[in-house]
């Protein structure tokens, strides 16, 4: 049987993908979840702000109890390991963070959401 | 006996696979997209179910090594996962992970080839040959090693995931004439190589 090349590439053996392919399944899920529930914490409105970030991105932005680190309040509440000090510019109060594919993390400024800052966590 | 054609692109061998469901699924893609960007679970892993196989058959094809295939693959994958909310829903979601899998095939063998480089003075890496081995067979395979990273990079988007010269050319950042260059001294590598193998099987009385 005389095949194209095309076939001939696509009928060729590859290992077994499957277990990685769940394991990412997993993993994107996770990721996906996280950014649901994920907050940044500044320490105080204008100040350095604190972003956990997982590589879905941050949520919503909320503040650390008074005396705690931010770090700390956070990956607490989040049982993330991870965590990322990004200064915002002067004047930038509240923004939302992305990853892009190469792993930078870039913001966008948004309007600060007041009923966010009043809550502990808040997820949306 | 394999042979590419006068026109250029059959080979006798057996067809394994039927591959040409790719494109009607990116039918109702806009809608899983908008739902993963809402944060659905369920919607993000049939993206990853549908775009899988052939995502990791591409960068195994390129890297030539399971265990970084499986890597490029879920790679791709985490990263378009976590830039999801900014992905153009107008736009098919394949062509996106295909191009952060060739790249990161590409710049996974140039970092192995730097890393190679630097134990020179090692053994080989049989790790590497043993998995190499047990997925790796056949005059085809061994052909599409003789080719660079990059022509084998076009080769599998182009006969693998379906890719026009235009459109690898901005999947790469290439021109298209470069691509189609590309192309065409690919091919003929690849039909010297898979002569050779033929002529080397009928001359040890191996050929059918």
């Amino acid at each position: 049987m005389t095949a194209t090349l095309n076939e001939a590439l696509r009928a060729l053996a590859v290992p077994d993908g499957d277990a990685a392919k769940e394991r990412t399944k997993l993993l994107a899920g996770e990721m996906l979840e996280a950014r649901r529930s994920v907050v940044a914490a500044p320490r105080s409105r204008r100040a350095l702000a604190a972003a956990v970030v997982t590589a879905g991105g941050i949520a919503a932005f909320t503040i650390a109890p008074p005396g705690q680190a931010v770090a700390e309040w956070v990956g607490e509440r989040l049982g993330l390991t991870e965590t990322h000090y990004i200064e915002l510019p002067p004047g930038v109060e509240c923004a939302d963070y992305t990853l892009d594919e190469s792993g930078e993390v870039a913001f966008k400024e948004v309007e600060c959401e007041t009923e966010l800052l009043r809550e502990p966590v808040r997820e949306r | 006996m394999n042979e590419l054609s006068a026109t250029g692109e059959s080979l006798d061998l057996p067809v394994q696979v039927s591959w040409r469901a790719r494109r009607t699924q990116e039918r109702d893609e806009p809608a899983l997209v908008r739902a993963a960007q809402r944060g659905s679970e369920p919607a993000i892993g049939e993206l990853i179910e549908r775009h899988w196989d052939a995502a990791h058959r591409a960068a195994f094809l390129i890297v030539r090594d399971r265990y970084a295939a499986e890597d490029i693959a879920q790679e791709a994958m985490l990263a378009a996962t976590a830039a999801i909310d900014r992905f153009d829903r107008r736009r098919p979601f394949g062509p996106w992970i295909h191009r952060i899998v060739v790249n990161r095939s590409l710049d996974w063998l140039r970092s192995h080839r730097r890393r190679r480089e630097d134990l020179d003075a090692g053994p080989p890496d049989v790790a590497d040959e043993s998995h190499h081995e047990d997925a790796l067979s056949g005059d085809l395979v061994e052909a599409m090693s003789s080719l660079d990273p990059e022509e084998r990079a076009v080769i599998v988007l182009r006969h693998v995931l379906d890719y026009r010269s235009r459109e690898i050319a901005r999947l790469m950042g290439m021109r298209p004439a470069t691509v189609r260059t590309r192309l065409r001294r690919a091919l003929a590598r690849l039909r010297q190589s898979l002569g050779a193998d033929a002529k080397e099987r009928h001359e040890s009385g191996g050929a059918s």
